[in-house]
């Protein structure tokens, strides 16, 4: 048989297992429109008004008026409580100019600076015509956040390593103490070296088709365009398709493991590094590349996300190549250590 | 009870998983609880990165004043992309560029820094707030004495007002609340994940058609099996809740205040009841590794995140919102929705729960009893 044929009856076999359609297809889609129905809003914490109390014998309360982000009104210290305590105002400034508020956050820290500021101009000791409350000594440049886009990167790159799957199994089946078809297929003479290159095709074939759909589902239906680079996505894509092949063949030669326990390995550890990536939200993300930086260094799907929307938003190659030559290296070392460890190997008994 | 020692030993087989899951897990949980506060008012903390291209005295005096504060990262050069990137994926609130020309510019009363930053944000005013402010400050004493004088402009930035909470003592407590409940709400769902798993797994290969036809034959009662396959997941299902939950006093062990712990654990409870109810219908339905491995980790991030463990709900448009009020994982976080909320407030919630694992019980019951007929 050669190996095209016997790629294509490959295929028809996964296609025909509704299990692996729902897993590779129907799930990550599934999980890409709940992110968009629960992250539309996640962009940026926006300020609104700041709404503060103030003791009316406070002397600079015709200052505060003058800010156009703050509403001031006069109330007692009792009242403020009470209205700290409704969040109907986040902060009561009493006569001698001390904050009292109802906890720590942005909103609070800024009137903290903004009363700060009254009363440092005073100790300063410059006469006022000194300073130019009209000049603007900042440039900036507005760069909105969204920090959402790396939950949709992060899918695409689990869904990359989906490969990992199809090639554990296939390893799996061709181990002769791992399953039954492993006995009838070492006995036989049916050359090992094009089922696996037929079954390699055929999972790739799969996996490329499944990130495909998710691609081009984000592309109909997702507000914003998140591919400005497709065929540099495609290729992060291929060969994460590849690095996934051979993380699968390194779970799937682990010995006297039952299918079903290997089988979760690489749903935890996919899980695992697409959450450390961004996959359930930018805090966690954000806190692992501050605090334990190597992490991600490490994160072969921390890679595959940051060169997509590196690519696709920022349109910066830094480090694209270097991600397909260590997702292209970890296909290779697998492949390796498989080929090793499968080479002529003898059984007593199976 | 040979049923239920081996599904018991079963479980043992994934300790290697389990392991790891759960260590993974009070990492996360413990390095989330060093961030959380004590009940005294701090100034939020901003990340800023300076390129300071100037590194003159004016330019050094500025950034000592940030580091007050903030976690403040300062490079002579850095790519302008790569600062926007930073920006863009808030892992940065904001990037500072100082002109090599800072002190004229000051003088001049010109632009003398570049921010870059998320205009929209409230952490983005902040950081303008401050440069403004200490850039207004130097140019002013240009004005005056025609020099700098960082003695008394160091002075000058180190009067802060006075602030203070409005009860020290609920604030506090309500900190501890807040830790707890992001705790809590995470350990829904690494528990549902775990369990869905572990519990999805083991029973797909129990319920194969050829060793269901040996239980059929084996001189064990039907209702007896069931019973010892429930009394082993739930025992595993018990244990690794009060693992969950001991994790949390272990960790919040110094400030337990505040926190409505008999709810959480009941939350915890049940929660474990419903995953395992809804697991056991969904292994009536499939044995499909790859069906059992697809519907826990959609059914655990899909309701993660349609119930705001992972998104704030706040941040959900109205109809997401709604969604979310229908669905077990929210009722479980309503369990333990304030720190002072009352045992009469959660029975809707806690009602909801159970009538969801009823539900799901119900429906396992009627799937297994079809699927053993036709194996029969």
């Amino acid at each position: 048989m050669n190996l095209l044929r016997l790629t294509k009856y490959l295929l028809l076999i996964n296609f025909k297992d509704f299990g692996f359609l729902f897993w590779t297809i129907a799930y990550p889609l599934v999980l890409v429109t709940i992110f968009m129905a629960t992250t539309a809003n996640l962009g940026s914490n926006e300020l609104s008004d700041i709404d503060v109390g103030v003791d009316s014998q406070y002397e600079y309360t015709a200052v505060l008026e003058e800010i156009e982000f703050i509403n001031v009104q006069e109330m007692t210290e009792s009242n403020a409580r009470t209205d700290l305590s409704d969040e109907a105002i986040t902060g009561y400034i009493s006569s001698d100019g001390s904050l009292l508020v109802e906890g720590s956050g942005f909103e609070q820290t800024v009137l903290e600076s903004v009363l700060n500021q009254v009363h440092q101009t005073g100790t300063l000791g410059v006469s006022p015509e000194n300073f130019n409350y009209e000049t603007d000594f900042i440039q900036t440049t507005d760069m909105d956040t969204e920090p959402q886009v790396v939950m949709f990167y992060s899918t695409i790159a689990m869904i990359s390593l989906y490969t990992m799957f199809t090639s554990m199994e296939l390893i799996s089946s061709m181990r002769p103490n791992l399953s039954t078809m492993g006995a009838r297929f070492s006995a036989s003479p049916f050359s090992k070296s094009l089922y696996i290159l037929a079954s390699s095709l055929a999972s790739l074939v799969l996996g490329l088709f499944s990130s495909g759909i998710v691609i081009g589902f984000l592309m109909i239906f997702y507000q914003d365009n998140l591919f400005n680079n497709l065929p540099a996505t495609l290729g992060i894509v291929l060969a994460a398709n590849f690095a996934g092949l051979g993380l699968g063949y390194i779970i799937g030669l682990t010995p006297k493991v039952n299918i079903n326990v290997k089988s979760i390995f690489p749903v935890v550890l996919i899980v695992g590094l697409a959450f450390l990536a961004g996959l359930m939200g930018p805090g966690l993300r954000g806190m692992i590349n501050q605090q334990a930086p190597l992490i991600n260094q490490l994160n072969p799907l921390a890679h595959i996300t940051d060169s997509i929307y590196r690519v696709n938003l920022m349109g910066n190659f830094d480090g694209y190549w270097m991600t397909i030559l260590y997702l292209v290296g970890i296909t290779l070392v697998s492949a390796l250590i498989t080929l090793v460890a499968l080479r002529r190997k003898q059984y007593d008994n199976i | 009870m040979t049923i239920f020692r081996v599904i018991l030993l079963h479980f043992w087989k994934y300790k290697w998983l389990i392991l790891p899951l759960a260590i993974v897990f009070f990492l996360i949980a413990a390095m989330f609880s060093q961030f959380s506060d004590q009940g005294e008012f701090e100034s939020q903390s901003l990340r800023i990165t300076v390129v300071d291209y100037s590194e003159s005295e004016s330019s050094e005096a500025l950034i000592d004043y940030l580091e007050h504060g903030n976690q403040v990262e300062v490079v002579n050069d850095k790519a302008r992309s790569t600062l926007e990137e930073a920006v863009f994926l808030s892992e940065i609130h904001g990037a500072i560029i100082i002109d090599p020309n800072f002190e004229d510019l000051v003088q001049q009363g010109d632009a003398a820094v570049e921010i870059i930053s998320d205009e929209r944000a409230t952490a983005s005013t902040q950081l303008e707030t401050e440069i403004s402010k200490v850039l207004m400050f130097m140019n002013a004493q240009y004005n005056e004495l025609g020099q700098l004088d960082t003695e008394q402009l160091d002075t000058a930035l180190n009067e802060r007002v006075e602030v203070s909470l409005n009860d020290d003592g609920l604030a506090s407590s309500e900190e501890n609340y807040n830790n707890a409940a992001a705790y809590s709400n995470f350990a829904a769902y690494w528990l549902m994940l775990l369990l869905m798993l572990t519990i999805g797994n083991l029973m797909s290969e129990y319920n194969k058609p050829e060793l269901q036809k040996r239980i059929i034959a084996a001189p064990v009662s039907s209702t007896s099996s069931a019973i010892q396959i429930l009394s082993s997941q739930s025992l595993v299902g018990i244990f690794a809740t009060l693992i969950m939950f001991f994790g949390l006093v272990g960790l919040y062990y110094d400030r337990l205040d505040g926190i409505p712990l008999g709810k959480i654990l009941v939350a915890l409870l049940l929660i474990t009841l419903f995953t395992l109810a809804m697991q056991f219908a969904i292994n009536a339905l499939t044995t499909n590794r790859f069906m059992v491995n697809g519907l826990a980790n959609l059914i655990t991030l899909g309701l993660a995140f349609m119930s705001g463990i992972f998104v704030p709900i706040e941040l959900f448009g109205d109809t997401a919102r709604r969604v979310a009020e229908f669905l077990p994982l929210y009722h479980y976080t309503q369990i333990y929705g304030a720190s002072d909320i009352t045992w009469s407030e959660t029975i809707p919630s806690i009602a909801v729960l159970l009538l969801y694992t009823v539900a799901f019980l119900i429906i396992g019951i009627i799937f297994n009893n079809q699927r053993k007929s036709t194996q029969l």
